[in-house]
């Protein structure tokens, strides 16, 4: 049984001002409701004002993620994303609590917690013309694979169910990336969806990536014995 | 704001198109039987998976689902999709058409009159160490799209295409059809000329910050997608967009009724409930 947190944000009122999304809460709660069916759990539901930065950011660098989405196996953000030029990603807010960013580089999953999958629904968040590995090699502590999706994705009502078939195929055992890059990809709106998974060699970060499920028992691996990293999209 | 088309909108379109009436979708355990049968399989297996939204059918290795708000249908070799495997792929493009149309005629689902090949994707693998020396990238498997045409008119939208996933050793490991049948022409109707729609879909987006390219805008009949239920297939206008507002960006979509007489909403509720939110106090 897999316990879900979930963040997602349409709404980016003043100081954090961004153009209004409309179906992050579609693709969040899809999502949740997509595990839930399938017998996992809810560990919280922020929308809007109350998707914090610190439930994001790693507890030594003055973040709270250990009560929140490194407490949980599963997390799902929705939001404006981008990966900047220096290899950081940021998740966009509509709160300023503490930032109005969430930072790749202040974020540490797994480590001495609990996060295993961590599937970010923004634009530009695995994002292939970066070096992706600079973005997130930290992130990986224990944190098994991410989900996330290379340039812009569409925030739309036609292509707003794909997190619930996602969840529902996750929540069921299925292969987690095949859940992934088949239920998020969309040729009609060029939406091209990523995963990557960690592993000790080549051959294991590849098989993580092709088989892992739910609950096919893969280990964890400690950040220093992350040797590679292997990724998979359809485009 | 700033509006920059870098597509537009087809000089001519129809005076007017007919709306068609649309089939229920068939899938029930023994219509999923009898679907299988168009894979080469017996149908006669009684391994079915019923959940609240598909019916699935397992023969052997291969595993069918057919969603029952839409009809969509999927096909999977459980054993070879989506796989990397030590060999590449490397069949050319023309190969991967010809598997996928021999697949497809051997279906008979669909006539070659009304589909038209789309695009051809791959599924792309990369690797690497950390510091990037031992750097792999390769193709896994072609999924070749087709797009649906009613009438010599393309359907637009999540729905209306099909695409076929063929593996390194050419084998086809996956498909998957959004193709409502059609059951009758329920009307004719007179289509809004472009200029209207142009100006219609240009005050939708006046309240957007930042500049706004047009990457897509397409007229056809509009198919939805997977999990909806579609009473009508009718013509509809398609504008995709992509927006830069400073160091941010982000991609939408504005669906527009084209004909003058519209039989259902192209755009529903939102499918999942947030719940209340109360305030929350920071720690």
């Amino acid at each position: 049984m897999a316990s879900v947190g979930i963040e997602w944000i349409n709404n980016f009122p003043a100081p954090c001002t961004q153009n209004t999304l409309s179906y992050c809460d579609d693709t969040s709660v899809g999502f949740l409701n997509g595990m839930v069916s399938r017998g996992h759990t809810t560990a919280f539901n922020w929308g809007n004002q109350n998707a914090f930065e610190t439930d994001f950011r790693e507890s030594s660098l003055g973040g709270d993620d250990g009560h929140w989405v490194d407490a949980v196996d599963f997390a799902h953000f929705s939001a404006h994303g981008g990966t900047n030029s220096s290899n950081i990603f940021q998740g966009y807010l509509g709160s300023h609590n503490a930032s109005c960013t969430w930072r790749s580089d202040q974020a540490r999953y797994g480590n001495n917690f609990n996060l295993e999958y961590l599937i970010i629904d923004a634009c530009n968040s695995l994002e292939l013309t970066r070096d992706i590995i600079a973005v997130w090699h930290n992130t990986f502590q224990v944190l098994h694979m991410i989900f996330a999706f290379t340039d812009l994705v569409s925030d739309s009502w036609w292509t707003g169910g794909r997190c619930y078939n996602n969840g529902r195929r996750a929540g069921n055992n299925e292969k987690l990336t095949d859940a992934w890059l088949d239920e998020a990809y969309s040729f009609w709106c060029d939406d091209n969806p990523v995963t990557m998974a960690a592993g000790r060699s080549q051959a294991d970060a590849i098989n993580r990536r092709d088989n892992e499920r739910l609950n096919s028992g893969f280990g964890d691996i400690p950040h220093n014995e992350i040797a590679y990293y292997a990724w998979k999209w359809r485009s | 704001m700033t509006i920059r088309y870098a597509k537009e909108l087809p000089n001519q379109v129809p005076a007017s198109l007919a709306v068609y009436r649309l089939a229920p979708p068939q899938s029930t355990m023994t219509q999923a039987a009898a679907m299988s049968q168009r894979f080469g399989l017996s149908g006669k297996m009684r391994e079915f998976t019923i959940s609240d939204d598909w019916t699935g059918y397992q023969e052997g290795r291969i595993r069918i689902s057919v969603h029952r708000n839409s009809g969509a249908l999927r096909y999977i070799n459980i054993d070879k999709y989506g796989m990397e495997r030590e060999k590449e792929f490397r069949l050319s493009e023309q190969e991967s058409e010809q598997i996928s149309r021999d697949f497809l005629g051997r279906t008979r689902m669909y006539s070659d009159k009304l589909m038209r090949l789309h695009k051809i994707t791959y599924l792309r693998s990369g690797s690497s160490d950390l510091e990037g020396k031992e750097k792999t990238e390769k193709l896994i498997d072609a999924g070749v799209i087709y797009r649906r045409f009613v009438d010599e008119t393309p359907v637009e939208g999540p729905g209306g295409y099909t695409m076929v996933n063929i593996d390194p050793e050419g084998e086809v490991v996956g498909f998957r059809s959004i193709w409502r049948q059609t059951l009758r022409r329920e009307a004719k109707v007179k289509i809004i000329p472009v200029g209207q729609v142009v100006e219609a879909f240009e005050k939708l987006v006046s309240n957007v910050e930042g500049d706004l390219t047009v990457t897509a805008a397409n007229f056809g009949y509009f198919e939805q997608g997977e999990l909806d239920r579609q009473l009508y297939l009718e013509p509809a206008y398609v504008f995709i967009y992509t927006v830069q507002n400073g160091e941010v960006a982000h991609k939408s979509i504005e669906v527009i009724a084209a004909g003058q007489r519209v039989f259902a909403k192209l755009q529903g509720k939102k499918r999942f409930d947030p719940g209340k939110q109360e305030e929350r106090k920071p720690a």
